[in-house]
């Protein structure tokens, strides 16, 4: 499975301490705390942790199709720099072990996640700017199978679908396919599809 | 406190950080804030902090999971002000 999450900077707001503090303790581990002192404190590390825990959540919420809102139970455990602001991260969710992948930009970060013992391979992944007044849900479903159309060989009668937890699901007809993740904050849509071939169906 | 006080003073808190002003108009004890008023998963945590400094309570994380609808906030915020 797969999962992402896009963080909108222009709008991501923690405050000044102490609700600051507060505001880290209610979403983070200690351990996660000390991560963002050690890589300089700054609020942009704050929403690379987040953006990283959320990425992982999506797979979560797909896997135990509820939502269910428990940050610290998603442990960023290490955050190592691969290439210039670009992220991977190992994490924990109650025994399981995921990696993310981060990529920071001026305006937004960008987090994915797969499973690490899975064979989950993130094949398709778009960043798009969201327009202002536009409903949300239909303009990310059709800016995503715009995308897809162009990209997959037998793409005819795509079609996404949201079941619990607005998790969504892709169908070629009737047959889901793949796993499809999706994201949208501020100014700021992305999607991750993968394992086209595989049935989409948990197994 | 009556529940609807305290129903009231909750959507005065959350008014900041909705993104579906439908819901929020039609806001009842059966609202749920992530699916109906497309609350932001960040800014649930502003909304438990402005529960905190409203009520002086504190929500231990256990409870911050069971507050994602207007009637389980409810029932945790009378539990702690009692």
């Amino acid at each position: 499975m797969v999962g992402n999450d896009i963080v909108d900077l222009l709008i991501s707001h923690v405050g000044e301490s102490p609700r600051r503090d507060r505001y880290l303790k209610k979403i983070f581990t200690d351990e996660e705390i000390a991560i963002i002192q050690s890589l300089g404190n700054e609020d942009h590390w704050i929403w690379l942790l987040w953006s990283i825990k959320e990425s992982v959540y999506k797979i979560i919420a797909r896997k135990e199709k509820r939502i269910r809102y428990a940050p610290k139970t998603i442990q960023c455990r290490s955050i190592n720099s691969t290439l210039k602001n670009s992220y991977e991260s190992k994490v924990e969710y109650e025994g399981i072990q995921f990696s993310a992948f981060s990529e920071v930009k001026p305006g937004n970060i960008h987090s994915i996640a797969v499973e690490s013992d899975c064979d989950a391979y993130p094949l398709v992944s778009e960043i798009f700017d969201m327009p202002k007044g536009v409903n949300e849900t239909d303009f990310v479903n059709n800016k995503i199978l715009s995308a897809l159309e162009n990209k997959l060989e037998f793409s005819n009668n795509l079609s996404i679908q949201r079941g619990v937890g607005r998790v969504p699901h892709l169908y070629n007809g009737n047959q889901e396919i793949g796993y499809l993740s999706i994201s949208h904050h501020g100014d700021y849509g992305a999607f991750v599809l993968a394992n086209i071939l595989s049935s989409g169906i948990e197994k | 406190m009556n529940n609807q006080e305290l129903i009231d003073k909750l959507k005065v808190i959350v008014k900041p950080y909705i993104q579906n002003e439908e819901a929020y108009q039609n806001l009842t004890e059966a609202t749920k804030f992530i699916e109906d008023l497309k609350i932001n998963s960040a800014n649930l945590v502003d909304v438990i902090l402005d529960v905190e400094d409203e009520f002086d309570i504190e929500i231990e994380d256990e409870e911050m999971e069971q507050m994602l609808d207007v009637k389980s906030s409810i029932e945790i915020i009378t539990k702690k002000i009692a």
